[in-house]
């Protein structure tokens, strides 16, 4: 079951910007809000605050109830549950496609792990391209990779920065109707940054950010 | 899998036998330190381990660090030495050891037949073999019939500036050389000597071998240099010539090895058993043979070039006199 | 969930990673200027003759003039090199990217091969008798001396000129393309080189020149063989005539802190230069033509390079003779040369280790103070004689101690984590961040994160690092002849050895292993580094 996600008066600046400020929403445990906004309205950096990769100066982040990051104190990333994937697809080169997929799958059984990204592999058409390194890839192939990979241990929150947005049409569409599929069936938490009314309405909630 | 873990094994099997290289062993073990050059004395320690089966760990000198290098270790070392054995390639550094009381007493039973002047009366130390200052000159640029005889021949004027060549006066046996002349012809005509020497525009150089190549390429004419550079000129089928010089004179200057007992070294008896065996008349012959001693001094009365009488206590208590005056007039 | 106040275990961690290099590479140094400012602290309060005096280095007109050799020497090495390296920048970024790729991973090779094999080169070719000096002194009626300052000028000049050429290609490979087509539009090619590109490159340029004047302000090793005294050699012969480290130290502090300064001031401008290429390259200058000038310059800067590259082994190979005179070479030196390998790895290892954090610290943007640049550089500035005083004296004062392996490893690790801290600074600037950051997403321990992700991906870097360290290593004499323990010696020390016993032939013999040792480990680094950016495409 996914995670409730509440964050209030959170703001972050970086030197003398100001890349968020006062910002409060809360996200219900399998719910699903989108992030709209124009470039530099800080989308990104909310999503880094809320995975931990950014401290933020003012307000809080808290996952069911437990504050997990605030000024000064801060939960480890890995302890969050999060699976993300950014504008671009950081898949890590030394490592296959499945290899990159299986890292996060740790303490599963070896037979359930295999299970597991075999079902994925084939639900985002990589099966036969599991074994191929990232410069093997093609930019969407590369992206569905990284999705897998964000999937993979079944995380309760799914944060996705913009994942498609380099995608042809058809396929967006079909990577879209996936995520949502995905997210209905195993109840996460969905936050994604939305460039489109199509992204836009795989969620239930809008959140519309502006710049600063 | 496995590969993944490979170059951590090798990592830890690098630093495994690091370790293992610096792992204290429990054979005997000797620590010697020498300034004899390492291609002269490696064999004979080598020698040593093999015949008694004892471990030599041996800290050379390099020219690099001035020769008296081993000097400043053994004196850093006093109240913890760390050497057994001091085998120096002339006599001047062993006296100032004796002089600091960083020698001990040992009478060698194999050096009876060494004459007493190559002896230090109480046992401190103990001569081995000769080397002598010499000559060298470069046969393509000097005619036959210029060829120095003499020291005093070193200040014709017919030798140019930067023609004469001569190691730095602060160490080694050039020390040793300057110090033997005050202590032979009076501190103030020694003096005037260099001081003739160094108006012609005799060339510095770092040290004897230095003399030897720059001779040997004809950088330099002619240069005063050790017996055992020279000869390495004249085997290696250099245009040299090495001449002894003052054999019609006071002689040339010989300068003996010198193997001495370190006070409070950690292996005595070791220590003593690899003093016996470089004293011996087999080393003494090898090193000879090796072209690194001149001559025994075993024999040194009746064979080989005419040599210098010397007081040694005389010319160690002239070695800083010495080298002050040389060092206000070629160095400052 | 645990939160953990943010940030602490980072700053301690940071913190240690700090000390600890600092006290590797100026340990030393500190343990001496700790020495001299008790003893003068001690002398404030007496009465008697000021201590500084009994301490006192007598700066005489002999000593400033070989300080004055120095700074010559270090000008016109730095000049030289400036115009080596950026010569050799140039031709390499204009070249067709095989060509570009092939000698990217070459042009750092005089830069490890150690100074005196180089000075035994020159030697050799120009020595009296040589053809070479005969063939001069035909045409000009005077054979020319192999020694002095011109040999150790050009000899230096072209071991530093990859350095310049590292800091060249990076600042040549982060020139925009946007900005030279705007200049194409407005005149000629020439224009372009002259007017944009090569003037960003100044301050990456200005950098290089500062490291490579301090270098070779504490340079010793190449003047000492080719006869041209330089101030770094009286830190020697002082320690050697009296024994005192104080005195050694004293006299070490005019070249110290020139070159600290120096040192000092060329972080600052590396700081705000890129150190390591963009992962394409600057491929595209490839096709921009040089004007006359310039492609004269890079034309004689490769060729110098290349020279530099091939006439050691070539001369080298002449004086052995034979392969029998190298393997008995090497034979006889078999325990030296296992001695020097074992050292050099550890010394990589370690250098490595200790400039991991320091390297990282610098490489964040917003936590690289100047002051901490200059800090973690100024070792370099330090003489090799001095970190070996150093290491003997406090040797001395330890209870129980000897001189043993540790104080070689040391010498070595100390002299040099800082070109390691660069080559890691320049990795962990050229890394995506994000690749690191996803990996935290996951619940794996962090063992398994370092070795499956963060390691692997900054291989490229570390091992740089590593193969730098290494090289130099083998090479090391100023330190090592000092601290050498009993019975242990490096191929390195027995070459300086058969150098002045005078072995040519053996010489040329170690020489030739010592070379082909570390042609090997670059060559199979640069291999597998190769077939790396094949399988992953990522270029340095």
């Amino acid at each position: 079951m996914g995670k409730l996600i509440e964050v209030q008066q959170v703001g972050k600046r970086f030197g003398a910007v100001q890349a968020l400020e006062g910002i409060s929403f809360s996200v219900p445990g399998g719910g699903s809000l989108a992030l709209r906004g124009p470039s530099g309205s800080g989308k990104t950096t909310l999503l880094r605050l809320i995975c931990g990769l950014e401290e933020p100066d003012r307000g809080q982040v808290a996952l069911d109830g437990q504050v997990v990051s605030q000024p000064g104190r801060l939960a480890p990333p890995w302890q969050r549950g999060i699976g993300a994937v950014f504008q671009k697809p950081a898949l890590w080169p030394h490592l296959t496609v499945r290899q990159n997929a299986a890292f996060g799958l740790t303490g599963w059984g070896k037979q359930q792990a295999a299970a597991r990204l075999d079902e994925l592999l084939d639900a985002v058409d990589l099966s036969k391209l599991a074994e191929r390194y990232p410069y093997q890839l093609s930019g969407g192939e590369a992206q569905r990779a990284a999705l897998l990979r964000a999937l993979a241990p079944r995380p309760p929150i799914l944060l996705l920065d913009e994942p498609f947005a380099n995608l042809d049409p058809a396929l967006r569409t079909s990577m879209l109707a996936f995520v949502q599929q995905t997210q209905q069936a195993e109840g996460a938490t969905l936050i994604l940054v939305a460039h489109d009314d199509e992204s836009a309405a795989i969620c239930t909630q809008v959140l519309y950010l502006e710049k600063r | 899998m496995i590969k993944h873990y490979v170059p951590l094994l090798l990592i830890l099997s690098i630093l495994l036998l690091g370790l293992a290289a610096c792992t204290a062993k429990d054979e005997p073990a000797v620590v010697v330190y020498t300034s004899v050059d390492q291609p002269f004395a490696e064999p004979i320690l080598t020698a040593f381990e093999q015949k008694t089966g004892v471990r030599v760990l041996a800290v050379y000198d390099t020219e690099a660090a001035k020769t008296t290098g081993l000097v400043s270790r053994l004196s850093a070392e006093r109240d913890h030495p760390q050497a057994d054995v001091f085998w120096s390639s002339e006599i001047a550094q062993t006296l100032w050891l004796q002089d600091h009381g960083l020698l001990a007493v040992y009478q060698s039973p194999v050096a009876d037949d060494i004459p007493a002047g190559f002896r230090d009366p109480q046992g401190y130390w103990t001569g081995l073999g000769y080397r002598t200052r010499v000559i060298i000159v470069n046969t393509e640029r000097v005619a036959p019939e210029d060829y120095p005889q003499t020291l005093a021949d070193l200040l014709d004027p017919k030798w140019g500036p930067g023609e004469v060549g001569l190691a730095n006066p602060l160490f080694g046996t050039t020390a040793t050389h300057a110090a033997a002349l005050y202590a032979s012809w009076g501190a103030q005509p020694a003096l005037d000597y260099f001081q003739q020497l160094e108006a012609q525009g005799v060339r510095i150089v770092d040290g004897n071998s230095v003399v030897r190549d720059m001779v040997a390429s004809g950088d330099l004419k002619l240069g005063l240099t050790d017996t055992d550079d020279a000869e390495a000129a004249v085997q290696a089928g250099k245009p040299v010539i090495v001449i002894f010089p003052d054999q019609d004179g006071a002689g040339t200057l010989a300068i003996p090895n010198t193997v001495a007992l370190v006070a409070g070294g950690p292996n005595l008896a070791q220590g003593q058993a690899l003093i016996d065996y470089l004293l011996s008349a087999e080393v003494e012959t090898q090193l000879i043979r090796d072209g690194f001693l001149h001559g025994s001094l075993r024999d040194s009365a009746s064979a080989g070039p005419v040599l210098m009488a010397v007081d040694w206590r005389a010319v160690a208590e002239q070695m800083e006199a010495a080298k002050r005056d040389l060092q206000d007039l070629f160095l400052r | 969930m645990k939160s953990s106040p943010r940030g602490i275990h980072s700053s301690i961690g940071q913190g240690l990673g700090l000390a600890a290099y600092l006290l590797v590479t100026l340990g030393p140094a500190a343990w001496l200027g700790w020495a001299l400012l008790e003893t003068v602290v001690g002398g404030w309060g007496n009465s008697a003759a000021p201590v500084l005096q009994a301490e006192g280095v007598e700066l005489n007109s002999r000593t400033w003039g070989l300080l004055g050799h120095s700074l010559g020497l270090a000008a016109l090495v730095t000049a030289g090199s400036l115009l080596l390296g950026l010569g050799a920048a140039v031709w390499i970024v204009t070249r067709p990217p095989w060509l570009g790729r092939l000698t990217r991973k070459l042009y750092l090779v005089p830069f490890i091969i150690p100074g005196y094999i180089y000075a035994l080169t020159w030697l050799s070719l120009f020595s009296r008798s040589s053809l070479l000096a005969q063939g001069v002194e035909r045409l000009f009626g005077q054979a020319p001396s192999a020694y002095g300052l011109p040999g150790a000028v050009l000899i230096l000049a072209l071991i530093y000129a990859p350095l310049v050429t590292l800091v060249m290609l990076a600042a040549l490979d982060a020139s925009e393309p946007e900005l030279v087509e705007q200049a194409l539009l407005m005149g000629p090619a020439g224009r372009a080189w002259r007017g944009v590109i090569l003037p960003l490159s100044r301050p990456g340029a200005v950098a290089a020149a500062g490291l490579v004047f301090a270098l070779a302000l504490v340079e010793y090793g190449v003047p000492a063989l080719l006869e041209f005294n330089v101030y770094p050699m009286e830190i020697y012969a002082e320690f050697s005539q009296s024994g005192d480290p104080l005195r050694a130290l004293l006299l070490a502090l005019p070249v110290l802190i020139s070159a600290a300064l120096l040192v000092g001031a060329a972080q600052w401008l590396l700081q705000r230069t890129p150190l390591s290429s963009r992962p394409q390259g600057a491929a595209w200058l490839s096709n921009l033509p040089l004007p006359g000038f310039e492609r004269t310059l890079a034309w004689f800067s490769a060729l110098s390079l290349a020279a530099a590259c091939l006439l050691p082994i070539l001369v080298l190979v002449i004086q052995a003779g034979s392969l029998s005179v190298v393997w008995s070479a090497a034979s006889q030196a078999q325990h030296d040369l296992l001695t020097t390998l074992l050292l050099a790895l550890s010394a990589a290892l370690g250098a490595v280790l200790v400039a991991f954090i320091p390297a990282q610290r610098l490489a964040a943007s917003d936590a690289a103070s100047p002051w901490l640049w200059a800090l973690l550089l100024v070792p370099l500035a330090v003489p090799a004689p001095l970190v070996g005083i150093g290491l003997v004296d406090l040797a001395n004062h330890l209870p129980g101690r000897s001189l043993g392996w540790f104080f070689m490893w040391a010498a070595h690790v100390g002299r040099f984590a800082p070109l390691a801290l660069i080559a890691l600074v320049a990795q962990f600037r050229r890394r995506e961040p994000l690749l690191h950051e996803l990996a935290q997403l996951y619940p794996v321990g962090w063992l398994r994160r370092l070795w499956q992700i963060d390691l692997p991906l900054m291989a490229g870097g570390l091992s740089a690092a590593l193969v730098v360290v290494f090289a130099l290593s083998l090479g090391e004499i100023g330190a090592t002849l000092l601290v050498i323990p009993p019975g242990l010696g490096t191929a390195a020390l027995r070459l300086y050895n058969l150098l002045h016993y005078g072995a040519p032939a053996s010489t040329a013999g170690l020489a030739l292993s010592l070379l082909f040792i570390i042609l090997a480990v670059g060559g199979l680094w640069a291999g597998f580094y190769e077939r790396g950016v094949r399988r992953f495409g990522q270029i340095d």
